[in-house]
């Protein structure tokens, strides 16, 4: 493996961001974080991560309109993303399909560094 | 018997009151109707006595015609009065002792008329003439002083009647006005005729008297049929229909006002002879928009809205009833009745706000709940995070003293976690925003995980812990295997936290009908007391002697569990013996299939 994976967190809280950042940096994945959904969506644009740990209430574009804007790219259409929300209703707003789709998890927070850190090995090494 | 097209009003009459008598009998379990059949068969008595009296033409017959005829003309006089005093409200005057003092002298009377031979104090002669005019051959009994004593006992009777009939009459403005005219009509007629012939008025020298009678009698039973008046005693109507305070508006089959009762006139300010016989649209329509139609539906209500001028406005129910004459289909009049419902109205109106007022305090309730949930679900999120990469060393290295006391925050703030969780979970429940998912899912492999995670726990306060998944459980269920997991956790969980040594066994298996399934958890702790059986499942019950240390339950864990529970339509149960332990069994409806959605 040439470069190491990469992961984008949205999430507009910084400590949660950190530890996201940290515990994702401490099994050797690259990261980037963003406090707000546009610039998160600008750079999803560009960039396809390996990656996607999202969180849903954000401000300006919240964390479903990224998704579903993620989706319409062709980079970024089978990404892995990790929804971590607070208000698991708002997922709700997603439909059944994508739900269903086989890369994404819906996680309610809090997530534990543990919890957070076999998913990722699992989603980003063991693909 | 002497011929003549005379007599034919005395057949006629004998018929019409005998069977007015006949048919007035079905009614004789009223007060004023008894005195009424008298007189019909008084009034028949009467003039089938005189057809003989006028028909026969030897002395004898028509001295018998004459003696037997008195029984009706001193019966029909005293049966009227006591008609019109049970009429009039007076029937309590009409006991047995009152009767029979009535009757003393009617009866010396009859005992005079019958013995007249021997002293001639009723008729001073009797013998035959014969009329100039008719040809015909008449009875000639001039009048001796006892006729007199008998003709003012008759005439005080009548007019102590009538008296009592025209207070009715004044104190009255309903439909009874007309009925008491009918019956004041109806005996001024005979006597005036009586009187008339008393003077020597009449061209012919005959008696028309009893036809007049009869003529009368028949006036009064059809006044009766007509407006059903014995059906309805005046005292009754007059408790009911005056004090009444709905208002009450009687109409005729033609939609004219017959009646109003004191509370109409009040309400809509009118006087009863303004609107007495006027139709029912040209008085009401300035409040009340009716088709005639809906006045002749029996049954027929709604609610108006009234107003009258300087008033408040008002509620009023509307109600149509029909009269109906013994079940014939055709309708007598109608019946309009107008409740005032405005107290009513306005109390549904004060609970209606009431009522939203508390539903808006209980969303505005499940509405914080949810959004503090919420909030504290980041600051935890934090602190549990940060914890565990101390923990991990990720910020350097710790003694073992750090690790135990990060071990403390780690586990007070799981608890804390928890408890927001299930805050959130009853927030949810209470707005009615809890949804369950149907899917698919692998109950070996969920719940199977579930037991293998949670023995871990009971391991570590060495208690026994046995897990079995019946085979006869179907490979795959359709549910919410989230809710159906975090059942199970609870109840596990529960037991093993309550429980300090034995067992905790858990089963899970389709019931033999196959239309349901269980989730078994058995402890071997101390049980609860019986009377506290039903309390474990209402929000915040913990049980009042349960050690301190024991209690660490969320207090919301088993209320959500069963409501949880039956909003999958199942329902859960518990069994215990004190010092024994506890059994939960959740029982849950089984679903293979998931349905297919309905349009």
């Amino acid at each position: 493996m040439s470069n190491p994976p990469l992961a984008f967190i949205v999430e507009d809280d910084p400590y949660l961001s950190e530890i996201y950042a940290d515990t994702l940096g401490s099994i050797g994945i690259t990261t980037e974080t963003f406090q707000d959904g546009e610039t998160a969506m600008q750079k999803l644009r560009n960039v396809a991560p390996d990656l996607l740990v999202l969180d849903l209430n954000l401000p300006k574009y919240s964390g479903i309109e990224i998704f579903h804007d993620l989706r319409k790219q062709p980079q970024t259409s089978e990404t892995w993303v990790l929804i971590v929300t607070a208000n698991p209703a708002q997922a709700s707003e997603l439909s059944e399909a994508e739900i269903e789709s086989q890369n994404l998890l819906v996680l309610t927070k809090p997530i534990s560094v543990d919890q957070l850190d076999q998913l990722a090995q699992r989603l980003v090494f063991d693909k | 018997m002497q011929s003549t097209p005379l007599l034919y009003p005395w057949f006629l009459s004998v018929t019409l009151t005998f069977l007015m008598g006949i048919y007035a009998l079905r009614y004789r379990k009223h007060v004023a109707a008894r005195p009424f059949i008298a007189m019909c068969f008084f009034a028949s008595l009467w003039a089938f006595s005189y057809i003989f009296e006028l028909g026969g033409t030897s002395l004898a017959l028509k001295t018998l015609g004459v003696k037997f005829g008195y029984l009706g003309v001193i019966g029909l006089p005293l049966s009227w009065t006591a008609f019109a005093l049970a009429y009039s409200g007076r029937a309590n005057w009409l006991t047995k002792r009152n009767i029979l003092l009535a009757l003393i002298f009617p009866i010396l009377t009859l005992i005079v008329i019958f013995t007249d031979d021997y002293h001639h104090w009723f008729f001073t002669e009797v013998g035959l003439q014969t009329d100039e005019v008719s040809g015909l051959i008449l009875i000639k009994n001039p009048l001796g002083w006892w006729f007199w004593l008998h003709a003012v006992y008759i005439y005080a009777a009548l007019i102590i009647g009538s008296y009592f009939l025209v207070r009715e009459y004044w104190e009255k403005r309903d439909v009874y006005r007309s009925q008491i005219i009918i019956n004041l009509t109806a005996i001024l007629l005979p006597w005036i005729s009586n009187g008339i012939v008393l003077a020597g008025l009449l061209p012919v020298r005959i008696d028309i008297t009893s036809v007049m009678f009869s003529l009368s009698v028949l006036i009064l039973g059809w006044g009766f049929l007509r407006y059903q008046l014995l059906d309805i005693l005046p005292v009754a109507h007059r408790a009911v229909f005056e004090s009444i305070s709905d208002s009450v508006i009687v109409l005729d089959p033609e939609l004219r006002i017959v009646e109003l009762n004191p509370a109409a006139l009040e309400m809509f300010k009118l006087r009863p002879n303004d609107v007495l016989g006027r139709s029912f649209q040209s008085v009401f329509r300035q409040w009340v928009q009716l088709a005639d139609k809906a006045l002749q539906t029996h049954g027929y209500h709604r609610e108006i809205v009234f107003e009258n001028e300087g008033e408040p406005m008002r509620w009023l129910h509307l109600f149509v009833s029909t009269l109906r004459n013994n079940g014939s289909e055709k309708s007598e009049g109608h019946i309009i009745t107008l409740r005032d419902v405005t107290s009513i109205k306005e109390n549904e109106a004060a609970l209606a706000i009431a009522r939203d007022d508390a539903m808006h305090a209980n969303s505005f309730k499940s509405q914080l709940l949810a959004n503090v949930s919420h909030e504290l679900r980041t600051p935890l999120g934090i602190i549990l995070g940060y914890t565990d990469l101390i923990v991990r060393k990720s910020y350097g290295e710790l003694t073992e003293k750090q690790i135990n006391i990060l071990g403390r925050i780690k586990d007070s703030t799981q608890y804390l976690d928890g408890l927001v969780s299930e805050l959130l979970d009853q927030a949810q429940l209470d707005s009615g925003k809890l949804y369950l998912s149907q899917r698919s899912f692998e109950p070996r492999e969920v719940l199977g995980s579930v037991c293998s995670q949670l023995s871990v726990l009971a391991e570590a306060k060495n208690l026994e812990f046995n897990a079995t998944i019946s085979d006869n459980l179907p490979i795959a269920l359709v549910g919410d295997s989230q809710r159906l997991k975090q059942i199970l956790v609870n109840l596990i969980s529960n037991a093993i936290k309550f429980t300090q040594t034995g067992s905790v066994t858990v089963e899970i298996a389709a019931l033999p009908s196959q239309t349901e399934w269980m989730m078994r958890v058995t402890d071997t702790g101390p049980g609860i007391p019986e009377e506290s059986l039903n309390t474990v499942f209402e929000p915040f019950k913990q049980l009042a002697d349960a050690h301190k240390s024991l209690r660490k339950g969320y207090g919301l864990g088993l209320s959500i569990t069963r409501q949880l529970i039956r909003l999958m339509g199942g329902n859960i149960t518990l069994e215990s013996t004190v010092g024994k332990g506890i059994t939960f069994t959740a029982i849950l409806p089984l679903i293979t299939e998931e349905e297919t959605p309905h349009e």
